[in-house]
């Protein structure tokens, strides 16, 4: 039954895989390596050569870069050389186990030869997973600028009529409706006086009742006609008075509104002087907005770069499940299914680094600018693994070494990840001891105030209790030179014999929203020395532009008060002229006293 | 694939013996119906070759069975994934092969795999059984009156034909 061809054809097809992997299997790992990596920190990984050893299960990486997401020509890490041998047993398992790794010549920050944008078909699958690839911190330090303060001198040749051409005023706007109001409530009440009695109507009426005093009938059959027609004269002149004076009050009401906003006039005069100053770019900063741009941008900058590494590395140790427990199915696209995970009841985790030896190639220091590289480097790291509950050690990690060219005494980079539990608690600490800023060499071009040179002093730690944060960076300068760029100037004298001061980074928040607030010693010292500047700057301008507004206001605003006193004038003497003549109306007062006679009249 | 097709109509016409179409039939059925890049796959492979299966069978097989697949992923995907999560007994068997050398490399864990491949081993045998009565069955009916169609005649009179079968003698066919 045993078909002798069939045999030799598979003794071919395997003899052929197996030449096929001794001659490209390197090269389909670094495809492989390079693909996942990129996946994984969702920033192009590249390798410059990969080289395996299968019976010793060895594999060999050089050249290992690692792109900076946010700076696709500058790479984050790079790694020059990284050697490991994977464990055999394990291997068996689909596990991936390395028992010690040597890591040589590490540096951060250094540039790429080409672009390191993601190829579009990783790109693709990112998309597909869906993941953040960095973090948004709060936006407020962020995106601290600077006004542009070149305008200040540019303003300050213009004249204060040429500043306001076709700015309009909320004040002369005001007075135009002002006047237009007056305008409407002196037709409203001309119609409202020629409605009600008029003087000559009130005059008539006094002088009957008058006559009619002195018209007293002596015959007493008379006498209750007479006395009807006095009262409804006397009755017709009451109401004509409480009419009169109704409408004078309700009148006196609208007059003093109208009057009393009129005074508003003075405070919108103050709102345009405001408005026109913003307008014209002229937004005063304060003393933290300058430290923010001159350091606590960078920083905090630097500190979500690092939270969005952190973040990264959590997806990659996901916070552990006790060991017998069964993990969730990881789903995959249509058509392939989805992978149960089975408890790992005894061996290794999927993953494993036990430990990692950091060093340098002796006699290597060819540094440039803008680029951490060590001139020397010890470290180790230790359990870095998928599955922490698993291996039930937290990760740990201390790097110390110096940086290249004199840039930096001393760096220190160590932490504790704990994810064996689902009480995440990570620890990260960083420690740069007298970097140099002017052997660094970061030139900022576009920034308006720059640190030009000084040591600084940096102490960070950030803490991660499951999705909290907590920590905070602060950076000691000693001896800053500070310059300021041509947009800002006036405020070079500002930093002239500034001291050491400190900045700090306080870091709260959430792995998801961060919050970053920025505080200073040297912020009240900034503050009164800003205060001056700007007061003596902008003094001139201000006084200016405000006499400007009120040459333009007042005249319409003089105008409108003596619209506004004739309007008054005009109605309220109509009302009290006729108010005067009613007043006149002889009283009535039936005499009790006497009987029999009737007393009409005072 | 047509050279696979007229191997077959040539071998259901020669007097091979009818066991070994079906058993290649049955075994194309395995790499068609589960994900091809499996490591049973190789053991599919080997058994092929090792025993005398008609290869001609079981490429055509694993053609049709591969189509058929992409309309049975879906119910695959639920058996899979309830034999390997819906019977509690099954649990302990799998952890077992989780954690064991080599194993993990067959992604039996996958529910797509698990299906198909419970779904094709039990096929397996009816489908052996089916494929050697319809040979049986082909050559004591349906062969004589095959070969009476006039467009069989028309066909072997063809150019085409005799190109083919000029092909397969000089190959040793």
């Amino acid at each position: 039954m045993i078909r002798w061809k069939g045999l030799i054809a598979f003794a071919v097809i395997a003899g052929l895989i197996m030449l096929f992997n001794f001659l490209f299997l390197d090269h389909i790992i670094k495809g492989i390596v390079e693909d996942q990596a990129s996946l994984a920190v969702g920033a192009r990984v590249d390798i410059g050569d990969l080289k395996t050893s299968l019976f010793g299960l060895g594999v060999e990486i050089r050249d290992l870069q690692v792109t900076n997401p946010d700076q696709p020509v500058r790479n984050a890490v790079q790694i020059g050389s990284m050697a490991f041998d994977l464990a055999a047993a394990p291997l068996l398992k689909k596990k991936v186990v390395i028992e010690r790794m040597n890591v040589k010549d590490l540096a951060f920050g250094t540039p790429r030869k080409e672009s390191g944008a993601l190829p579009r078909r990783i790109q693709k699958k990112l998309e597909v997973k869906g993941k953040a690839v960095g973090v948004e911190a709060e936006k407020r330090i962020e995106d601290c600028v600077l006004p542009d303060f070149t305008k200040l001198t540019d303003l300050k040749k213009r004249s204060a009529e040429e500043l306001l051409a076709g700015v309009s005023l909320q004040s002369s706007a005001f007075i135009v409706d002002y006047q237009k109001k007056v305008a409407t409530i002196k037709t409203t009440w001309e119609k409202r006086l020629a409605a009600l009695p008029t003087q000559e109507t009130i005059e008539k009426d006094v002088k009957a009742l008058q006559n009619l005093k002195g018209q007293r009938p002596k015959d007493v059959t008379q006498l209750p006609a007479y006395l009807e027609k006095v009262n409804n004269l006397q009755q017709k002149m009451k109401e004509t008075t409480k009419i009169l004076t109704d409408t004078q009050k309700e009148f006196q009401s609208e007059m003093g509104g109208l009057k009393s906003s009129l005074k508003e006039v003075e405070k919108l005069k103050d709102q345009d002087l405001k408005t026109v100053m913003g307008k014209m770019g002229i937004a005063v900063p304060s003393s933290m907005d300058l430290l923010c741009v001159l350091l606590g941008k960078d920083i905090s900058q630097k500190v979500n770069q690092g939270i969005a590494w952190y973040r990264k590395l959590g997806t990659f140790m996901s916070s552990g499940k006790p060991k017998d427990e069964k993990q969730k199915p990881t789903a995959k696209p249509r058509l392939k299914g989805v992978d149960v995970q089975f408890p790992i009841t005894h061996g290794y985790p999927d993953f494993l680094l036990e430990q990692a030896d950091f060093s340098i190639l002796p006699g290597k220091e060819n540094r440039k600018q803008e680029i951490f590289a060590f001139n020397r480097l010890a470290g180790q790291l230790r359990g870095l693994t998928t599955q922490p509950s698993l291996y039930n050690k937290p990760t740990t990690f201390r790097l110390e070494g110096a940086l290249a060219g004199n840039v930096a005494k001393e760096l220190t980079f160590s932490g504790e990840i704990d994810h064996r539990t689902e009480l995440v608690n990570d620890r990260l600490n960083l420690n740069i001891k007298e970097l140099n800023i002017e052997r660094l060499g970061i030139q900022k071009k576009e920034s308006p105030l720059q640190l030009a040179s000084g040591i600084l002093n940096i102490n960070g730690s950030l803490g991660a209790q499951k999705e909290a944060l907590k920590g905070q960076v602060t950076v000691n300068v000693l001896n800053p030179k500070i310059v300021a760029g041509a947009t800002a100037l006036i405020l070079a004298d500002l930093f002239k014999n500034m001291g050491s001061f400190d900045v700090t980074v306080t870091i709260g928040g959430t792995l998801d929203q961060p919050s970053l607030t920025l505080s200073s010693n040297a912020e009240k010292i900034l503050a009164s020395g800003l205060e001056n500047i700007i007061q003596t700057q902008l003094k001139g301008i201000q006084d200016d532009l405000k006499k400007m507004i009120a040459s333009r206001v007042d005249k319409d605003f003089n105008a409108a008060n003596v619209e506004t006193i004739a309007l008054e004038k005009l109605i309220q003497g109509g009302l009290s002229s006729r108010l005067s003549s009613v007043s006149l109306t002889p009283a009535a007062v039936p005499s009790k006293e006497k009987k029999g006679i009737l007393k009409l009249f005072n | 694939m047509i050279q696979q097709v007229i191997s077959l109509i040539r071998l259901m016409h020669s007097d091979k013996d009818p066991r070994q179409i079906a058993l290649g039939f049955a075994l194309g059925m395995i790499p068609g119906l589960t994900p091809f890049t499996s490591l049973h796959n190789i053991l599919v492979l080997l058994v092929l070759l090792f025993i005398r299966a008609n290869i001609s069978a079981a490429i055509l097989s694993w053609a049709v069975f591969s189509l058929l697949a992409f309309a049975l992923d879906p119910l695959f995907h639920h058996f899979g994934l309830f034999l390997l999560m819906g019977i509690s007994s099954l649990q302990g068997v799998w952890t077992s092969l989780y954690n064991a050398p080599l194993i993990p490399y067959t992604k039996f864990n996958n529910s797509i795999l698990m299906g198909s491949l419970i779904f094709s081993l039990l096929a397996f045998y009816p489908v052996y059984r089916g494929g050697k009565m319809m040979v049986t069955k082909y050559r004591e009916t349906f062969m004589e009156r095959f070969n009476r169609l006039k467009i069989v005649h028309v066909f072997r009179a063809s150019h085409l034909y005799k190109w083919y079968s000029r092909y397969s003698q000089l190959r040793g066919g």
